[in-house]
C-alpha cells in the first residue's frame, strides 16, 4: 500500500514546490517595484570593502537603484569576462582595463561610449587622465576613475641620522645617495630580479623631468622625437648610475625582497608605486614613511608626475539599465564619490581633481598635490600608451634593454637604440 | 548471451572513456584548432591556417624567444637527469644494501615530494638571495666567498639553480622506481655474479644496470614530460617574464605569457599560445612514442 501512494506524494511536493517558487518570484517583482539591481565586476576583491560603503552612500541618495559589486580574482577577471561577454551573461558595470586591453573591449562593441552629455562629471577629469580610456579618435569608453602614481619612499628615521632632506633636484637626489653610502647605507632597495620594476617603477616614470614629460611623450608617439637622441640616451645614463646605489648581488634581488630590505631598514630609499602605500604601512608600522617623487633637473621649473591609469568603469552595450548605469557611473566621477576612493583605497588615486585636504592618509595627499590643483603635473609613464600594443613591445623591450644595462651587460646607447630598432619592426611613425 | 559478453567490457570502461574524450582528447584537439586562429581573448576570432606557427618558427622576436625557450627546456631536461635521476640512482643503490635506518632515508629522501612549488621556490628564494641568503653566507664562512653569487640573477647560474632545486623537490619518485626495479632483480643473479668474482662496481655495471633499463626508460619518459610542461617551479623562483634576461625561460613560461597575461600591455594572443602548446604536445608524443619503439625492439630482439 505504501509503495504505490509514493508516486502521488512526490508529485504532490513537486507540484506544491513549483506554485510556490512560481508565486515567491511574483511577490518578490511586485514588492520591490521600480528598484534597478546593477551588477557591477571588478578584479578588485580587495577593495569590496572600500565599495561597500561607496555604494551605501550611493544608494542613500538614489534609492531606486541597487549596486552589487562583484569582484573576480584579477588572474581570472580578463576569461571571465571574455565568457560572460560572450554568453550575454556579462555585469551591467564593469571595471576597464588601462590603455590597449581595455580598448579591445570597445573596439569588439562591448562598451557604451562616454560623452559630457551622458555623463557632466566627465568634466571633473583632467585631460590627460581622459586619455588612458581614449579611442584613437577621441573617443572615452570608460570613466577614468582612479590612477596609481610612482615616486620615492624614503625611511625618515636614516635621513635624519644623516641630517638629509628629501631631495629636489637629481643632483641633490644623487648627492644625497653618496651621503649613504659613504656611511654604510645601502640607499636604494632595488634591484633587477624582478624585470617589470625596472620596466615599470624605474624607467617608465622618471623620464618625466628629464625630458619634458607629456610633450615629449606626445612628440615621439608621433615620431618626432627619438629614443636614440641626445635626450633619452642622457636620461638612461643617469637611471645606469643608480647601480652604484643598488645592494650587493642586486641582479638576483626582486620585488618582495627589494620590499623587505627598506622595511627591514637596511636599505634607505625604495623606488615603488602608490598602490604599496598600504602594505608598506601595514608591514612595518614603526617605520617613519616618507615620499619624494620624481625629482626635477633644475628646481624652478614644472614637476611632472608621472602615472599609469589604474582602473577606468565602463558600461556593457547590452546592459538592460543604461539609464541607472549612467546614473552611477556620473556619481562615481563627483567630487563626493571620488573624495571618498581617495580615503577609502589609499595608494589608488580617484582620477577628478580634488581638493587634497579632504584626504587623510599625509602619503596620499603629498601625491595628490603633486598633480596640481587642475592636474595639470600629470605625465603617463612612455612605454604605455599605442607603443605596447605589439610585440615587441615597449613595456618588453624597456624591461629586456634597461635591466641588461643595469645588470652591466649593454651600454645606455645600446638600451636606447633596442627600443626605436625594436619598435620600428612594427610602429607606423617610427618606421619612417 | 554471446553478445552481451563482449558488451560487458566497455561498458565497463565507458565512464572512463567518456571522461577521457570530454576533458582530455576534446581540449587537446580543441587548443591545436585554436592554433589556427588569431584571438586575443575578447574580439572576433579570424582564422590563419598556419601563420602562427610561421611567426613561432621565423619572425624576430618570436622565433627568438621560442627557439630560446627550447633550448631552455632541452638543458633543463638534461640537468634534471644528471642531478635528479643521476643522484637518485646512486641513492636507490644505497639504499637497496642492508643498511641501517633505509627506511627513515627513503622518507626523508621522499619529504620535499609533498610540498608545494610554490613553498618549495620560496624557501629556496631565500636561502639564494645574495643580501640575508643562507648560502652566500655561508660560503663566507668556509671562506669561499668568492664563489657567491646572485644565484637566481645570475644567466649563467639561474637556469642550473633551478633544476637543483627541481631535483631536490623531486628526486623521490624515480628513488622509490630504481628500488623497486632493483629488488625485483632476482638474488641469484648477484650470488652467480660474487661466485664468478665480480666486485660490486662490475655488478652493478653488468647484472644492476642492464636489468634497470626498462626502469631507467620510464623514469627518462616521465622526467621529459614533466620538464616539458613544467612551469610552476620557474613560475614560482623567477615568475612569469622567467628572467634574467629569458635564460630560465622554458615553453610552459612562454606560453603563459603569450596566451594569457603578458606583462608587457599588449593584448593576449591565444592561437600563438596554442601553438607553442601544440609543439609542447608534439615534443611530449614523438619522444614517448620514440621509447615505444625502442623498448618493443629490445623486447623481440
Amino acid at each position: 500500500m505504501k509503495a504505490k501512494k509514493q508516486p502521488m506524494l512526490l508529485a504532490a511536493v513537486v507540484l506544491v514546490l513549483t506554485l510556490s517558487v512560481i508565486l515567491a518570484g511574483c511577490g518578490t517583482q511586485a514588492a520591490t517595484g521600480k528598484t534597478v539591481v546593477l551588477r557591477f565586476t571588478t578584479w578588485r576583491p580587495t577593495d569590496a570593502a572600500a565599495f561597500a560603503k561607496l555604494n551605501a552612500a550611493f544608494e542613500k541618495t538614489h534609492p531606486n537603484i541597487q549596486i552589487k559589486y562583484q569582484p573576480v580574482q584579477p588572474t581570472e577577471y580578463d576569461s571571465q569576462l571574455s565568457t560572460a561577454l560572450d554568453t550575454n551573461t556579462a555585469a551591467d558595470l564593469m571595471y576597464v582595463r588601462p590603455f590597449d586591453r581595455g580598448y579591445i573591449l570597445y573596439q569588439s562593441g562591448h562598451l557604451l561610449q562616454l560623452t559630457d552629455k551622458n555623463v557632466p562629471n566627465l568634466k571633473n577629469i583632467p585631460a590627460s587622465q581622459m586619455q588612458v580610456y581614449q579611442s584613437p579618435h577621441g573617443k572615452i569608453y570608460a570613466l577614468p576613475y582612479i590612477y596609481i602614481s610612482y615616486g620615492f619612499f624614503y625611511n625618515q628615521s636614516i635621513f635624519a641620522k644623516y641630517s638629509l632632506t628629501p631631495p629636489q633636484t637629481w643632483h641633490e637626489f644623487f648627492h644625497v645617495m653618496d651621503v649613504l653610502k659613504k656611511n654604510g647605507v645601502t640607499p636604494l632597495a632595488l634591484g633587477t630580479k624582478a624585470g617589470w620594476v625596472i620596466d615599470e617603477i624605474v624607467s617608465g616614470p622618471n623620464y618625466v623631468n628629464f625630458l619634458g614629460g607629456e610633450k615629449w611623450r606626445l612628440a615621439m608617439l608621433q615620431g618626432k622625437k627619438k629614443f636614440t637622441g641626445a635626450g633619452f640616451t642622457h636620461y638612461l645614463q643617469e637611471i645606469d648610475r643608480f647601480r652604484n646605489y643598488m645592494p650587493q648581488g642586486y641582479q638576483g634581488i626582486g620585488y618582495t625582497a627589494a620590499q623587505k630590505l627598506f622595511l627591514a631598514g637596511k636599505a634607505a630609499i625604495l623606488p615603488g608605486g602608490s598602490w604599496e602605500i598600504k602594505s608598506l604601512e601595514a608591514q612595518n608600522p614603526n617605520l617613519k614613511l616618507g615620499l619624494f617623487t620624481s625629482p626635477v633637473v633644475k628646481t624652478g621649473g614644472k614637476r611632472w608626475l608621472p602615472f599609469n591609469g589604474g582602473a577606468g568603469v565602463g558600461i556593457n552595450t547590452k546592459s538592460a539599465h543604461i539609464k541607472q548605469d549612467l546614473v552611477y557611473v556620473n556619481w562615481l566621477a563627483s567630487h563626493q564619490a571620488q573624495v571618498m576612493t581617495g580615503n577609502y583605497m589609499p595608494g589608488l588615486f580617484p582620477s577628478a581633481s580634488i581638493n587634497p585636504d579632504q584626504l587623510t592618509n599625509p602619503l596620499v595627499k603629498q601625491f595628490i598635490t603633486a598633480a596640481g590643483p587642475k592636474g595639470e603635473n600629470f605625465a603617463i609613464s612612455w612605454p604605455l600608451q599605442y607603443i605596447s600594443r605589439k610585440e615587441p613591445s615597449a613595456n618588453t623591450l624597456d624591461t629586456d634593454n634597461v635591466s641588461r644595462m643595469l645588470n652591466g651587460q649593454i651600454s645606455p646607447g645600446k638600451a636606447a637604440a633596442n627600443i626605436q630598432n625594436g619598435l620600428a619592426t612594427w610602429y607606423a611613425p617610427f618606421k619612417k | 548471451m554471446y553478445g552481451k559478453k563482449h558488451l560487458t567490457p566497455w561498458l565497463y570502461l565507458l565512464p572512463a572513456l567518456v571522461f577521457y574524450t570530454v576533458f582530455l582528447a576534446y581540449p587537446v584537439f580543441g587548443s591545436m584548432g585554436m592554433s589556427l586562429q588569431k584571438w586575443n581573448g575578447l574580439g572576433p576570432m579570424t582564422f590563419v591556417g598556419l601563420a602562427n606557427f610561421r611567426r613561432l618558427f621565423f619572425q624576430t622576436p618570436f622565433d627568438q624567444r621560442f627557439y630560446n625557450a627550447l633550448r631552455n627546456n632541452v638543458e633543463f631536461f638534461f640537468l634534471t637527469m644528471l642531478l635528479q635521476n643521476g643522484a637518485a640512482l646512486f641513492l636507490a643503490v644505497l639504499l637497496s644494501q642492508k643498511i641501517r635506518f633505509s627506511g627513515v632515508f627513503r622518507t626523508v629522501f621522499f619529504a620535499p615530494f609533498i610540498i608545494s612549488v610554490l613553498m618549495v621556490g620560496y624557501i629556496w628564494r631565500l636561502i639564494l638571495n645574495p643580501v640575508w641568503g643562507v648560502l652566500n653566507r655561508f660560503l663566507g664562512i668556509i671562506h669561499l666567498s668568492f664563489m657567491a653569487r646572485p644565484w637566481l640573477g645570475d644567466p649563467a647560474w639561474a637556469l642550473p639553480v633551478i633544476a637543483f632545486v627541481n631535483a631536490w623537490q623531486f628526486i623521490g619518485m624515480p628513488i622509490i622506481m630504481f628500488l623497486a626495479g632493483i629488488e625485483a632483480i632476482p638474488e641469484e643473479l648477484y650470488e652467480a655474479a660474487r661466485i664468478d668474482g665480480c666486485n660490486e662496481w662490475s655488478m652493478f655495471q653488468r647484472v644492476t644496470l642492464p636489468l634497470l633499463v626498462p626502469v631507467i626508460g620510464v623514469v627518462s619518459i616521465l622526467t621529459l614530460a614533466g620538464n616539458f610542461t613544467s612551469f610552476s617551479i620557474i613560475y614560482a623562483m623567477e615568475g612569469t617574464q622567467a628572467g634574467p634576461y629569458y635564460s630560465t625561460d622554458v615553453l610552459g613560461t612562454l606560453f603563459y605569457r603569450t596566451a594569457f597575461s603578458s606583462l608587457s600591455g599588449a593584448p593576449p594572443e591565444m592561437g600563438l599560445g596554442a601553438a607553442i602548446a601544440t609543439v609542447m604536445f608534439v615534443i611530449i608524443a614523438l619522444s614517448t612514442l620514440g621509447w615505444f619503439w625502442v623498448d618493443m625492439r629490445r623486447r623481440s630482439a
